[in-house]
């Protein structure tokens, strides 16, 4: 089973950083054995709280046409072990589902959305800036659809520290000069005491460390967003998709460079700022995740 | 490469080599033309040599440059010509420029930016500078060298070489032998994007507690020996600022005395090329200036401590009329048998150069005189009794202080400014010591990887 396929927490980038790097489109999707578990989730969340997980703009059909058309040539293409086209009809294979993508009455986007255990966005420029015009977001990392639909970038991240001062010009260079031809990507961290994919907020109350006591393997995990930027050849609009990878913090004990990992995290965990630990949620934890994280750099010394 | 762009290439090269070709006519055409008869067409010359120039940017323009500030070496109206000269080379096209750019960075190189834009934004010293966007959101700035420049320098430092020896034949009041030993070094300095890369660094340590100048960072990463990638620092040019209000010009010029002084004053550093086009106006959120963007620093001068000292020396001595400390300045610069004549004719050109800072009162640098003619009676009067009573060795910390004086007068003319340059300059000189000036070389030197300069000597 792969576990901390991404560790941005690893390297020598300071926490928060953009750190984008140039996507080989090869890998713009990535599937991976959780796919039909989190395909089963989607469904359910699509379900159970459509308003919750779902939102567009009107005219963001025709950039959700282009998402999907893109999704449906790509995925048999490059991953034929597990997608299948049939007609009008993509079967997810490991997941035993087929998805019509020719069914009028389903938005594109969502419709993409079913195929992949990428959540989906799609961004457009506007006087202002680049807007939220549509999302299939299931599996938010705390942040509310509802809240930052129809918002430009500012609105969106208003709660990131050093936003205005020194990320929101730069966020919005690089939206504004992303080329079709070369989409990039990034990774970001965030640890969280529960599995839960769907988190749009924070529980109230303290985090269940400090209610337990202890840093534990069923109440630790380490969140990863592993993110994608494409401009849309056809309709300019942007999309974003991002994959949240789930690892327990007892992964770093199975991972062979697992000492290195945990290395890695505990520095950045000690390098932020207090703005950036209220931003993580890790003001009055941050110490206790450090003595966790010790224990493993410690294991294999 | 396409073959079109191929041919255009091995035509700019030819173009240099055919020019490097006429240069070395012309000048043989004024040899001849001063042995023979005084009634030359001095104008249609120029023109003639300003069009071969012209048409190109290479090592070859800027020492045209250079030598239209040394009185004598060419006639006033060549000089005039020479100073008109703009930037006509044609830019590497598209696929040149990401053949140069894999080569310098490797294949990949396009998925280090997250845009590069395929027009060049300027032209720049040996190169053209693309605008580009990096992968962590900033503007950038990146100037990659034309191909095959350091045997085009090589190539115009021989023909340089000719000028000069020919010009040492026209029994001249200036002996520019150390002249043309500098501007060699200068100019092979200027082929080393690496070196331009440490000298950035150097600058942004010596100004940084000066928040009304900006320098851009490098990108090492993103740099090498021949391409340079710097942030882009936006701003708007000085040449749009002359029907300002006054007192937005006097900021520009203020801050640009800063710029140039600050580091000779405190760190024996001058950047050698101060002309309109190597800096921009910074602007504030409601678009009027609030400081200066320096933008080439293809040209720094490193100078000893002490000659600091043998400036700083001239001017006290000129200040108190005090003969004898203006004759050991002197020689601290480096002039070698003066005699009184001698010191009274340099003391011309000092007076000149020095004016604006002798006078505890607002002026402008020269009322009346344009920036083409700025310090040319002045050079014309000394030439003169240069030819008298010399010829004088000129030493090489001279050329670069001079044309630097030159164009810094000229950008202050060119603003129309009206400051007391007297305050400003003693601002800059506040406690100075040249010990201090050492040190505090030695240590910048140090933390931006330069070789220290030998102090001793």
């Amino acid at each position: 089973m792969a576990e901390l396929t991404h560790a941005p927490y690893a390297g020598a980038a300071p926490p928060m950083a953009i750190g984008l790097k140039a996507l080989d489109l090869a890998e713009w999707i990535e599937p991976d054995e959780h796919l039909a578990a989190e395909l089963a989730e989607k469904e359910r969340l699509l379900e159970e709280r459509h308003s919750e997980v779902y939102a567009e703009r009107p005219d963001s059909r025709p950039a959700q046409e282009e998402v999907l058309a893109l999704l449906v040539e790509h995925l048999p293409r490059v991953h034929p072990d597990i997608y299948r086209r049939d007609g009008s009809r993509i079967h997810v294979i490991p997941a035993a589902v087929s998805v019509d993508i020719d069914k009028p009455q389903e938005p594109p986007l969502q419709c993409a959305s079913r195929l992949v255990q990428e959540d989906l966005v799609l961004m457009a420029r506007g006087s202002s800036g680049w807007q939220l015009a549509a999302a299939s977001l299931c599996f938010p990392s705390t942040w509310v659809l509802a809240e930052k639909f129809g918002r430009d970038m500012d609105g969106i991240h208003e709660p990131v520290p050093g936003y205005a001062e020194h990320i929101g010009p730069r966020l919005l260079r690089i939206f504004d000069n992303l080329q079709v031809e070369r989409p990039v990507w990034r990774v970001n961290w965030s640890i969280y005491d529960s599995p839960e994919l769907y988190a749009p907020r924070r529980r109230p109350g303290p985090r269940v460390w400090l209610r337990d006591g202890v840093v534990a393997d069923a109440n630790c995990f380490i969140r990863v967003e592993r993110q994608t930027l494409r401009k849309l050849p056809a309709t300019g609009f942007i999309l974003f998709t991002i994959k949240v990878l789930l690892d327990p913090l007892a992964a770093l004990g199975r991972h062979p460079e697992g000492p290195r990992l945990a290395n890695g995290l505990k520095a950045q965990l000690q390098q932020l700022d207090a703005a950036q630990l209220a931003y993580k949620g890790l003001v009055e934890s941050r110490d206790l995740l450090v003595a966790a994280l010790s224990r493993y750099e410690a294991a294999s010394a | 490469m396409t073959r079109r762009e191929e041919a255009s290439l091995a035509g700019q090269l030819s173009r240099y080599a055919r020019v490097g070709a006429g240069m070395g006519t012309a000048v043989a055409r004024v040899a001849a033309g001063r042995l023979i008869s005084s009634e030359r067409d001095f104008e249609a010359e120029a023109k003639l040599l300003g069009d071969a120039l012209g048409s190109l940017k290479g090592p070859l323009m800027k020492v045209a440059q250079l030598m239209a500030t040394i009185p004598d070496l060419l006639p006033a109206e060549y000089a005039e010509e020479l100073a008109k000269l703009q930037s006509h080379a044609p830019p590497m096209g598209w696929p040149f420029v990401r053949r140069r750019m894999a080569a310098e960075l490797g294949p990949d190189w396009e998925s280090r930016f997250l845009s590069f834009e395929r027009e060049a934004a300027a032209a720049a010293s040996l190169g053209q500078v693309h605008r580009a966007v990096s992968l962590a959101g900033e503007p950038l700035a990146v100037k990659l060298q034309y191909p095959d420049m350091a045997s085009a320098v090589e190539a115009d430092l021989r023909q340089l070489q000719l000028l000069f020896s020919l010009h040492r034949r026209m029994d001249p009041a200036i002996d520019t032998t150390e002249i043309a030993e500098e501007i060699a070094a200068r100019l092979r300095e200027e082929l080393d994007y690496d070196r331009e890369a440490r000298h950035i660094r150097l600058y942004r340590d010596v100004l940084a507690d000066v928040p009304e100048i900006s320098i851009p960072a490098v990108d090492d990463a993103l740099s090498t020996r021949r391409l340079l990638t710097m942030g882009w620092l936006d701003g708007r040019r000085l040449t749009e600022f002359k029907d300002h209000p006054l007192a937005e010009r006097n900021g520009l010029a203020r801050a640009m005395f800063k710029a140039w002084w600050r580091p000779f004053c405190s760190h024996a550093v001058i950047h050698g090329d101060p002309h309109l086009g190597n800096y921009t106006a910074r602007l504030d959120g409601s678009g009027r200036p609030d400081g200066l963007n320096l933008l080439d620093f293809g040209c720094i001068r490193i100078f000893p401590a002490r000659f600091v000292g043998g400036v700083v020396e001239l001017y006290r001595g000129l200040q108190h009329d005090d003969r004898a400390r203006v004759v050991g300045a002197y020689e601290i610069w480096g002039f070698k048998g003066l005699g009184n004549e001698l010191i009274d004719i340099l003391n011309i050109w000092a007076r000149f150069i020095y004016g604006p800072l002798l006078e505890d009162r607002v002026r402008t640098i020269a009322d009346g005189i344009s920036p083409a003619h700025y310090g040319r009676r002045e050079a014309f009067q000394v030439h003169r009794a240069l030819k008298e009573k010399g010829p004088v060795r000129v030493p090489r910390e001279f050329v670069f202080m001079d044309r630097a004086a030159i164009g810094l007068g000229g950008v202050f003319i060119h603003l129309g400014a009206e400051l007391n340059f007297h305050r400003l300059f003693n601002e800059a000189l506040e406690r100075f010591d040249i010990a201090e000036v050492r040190a505090r070389q030695e240590q910048s030197l140090a933390r931006v990887g330069i070789e220290p300069m030998d102090n001793r000597q």
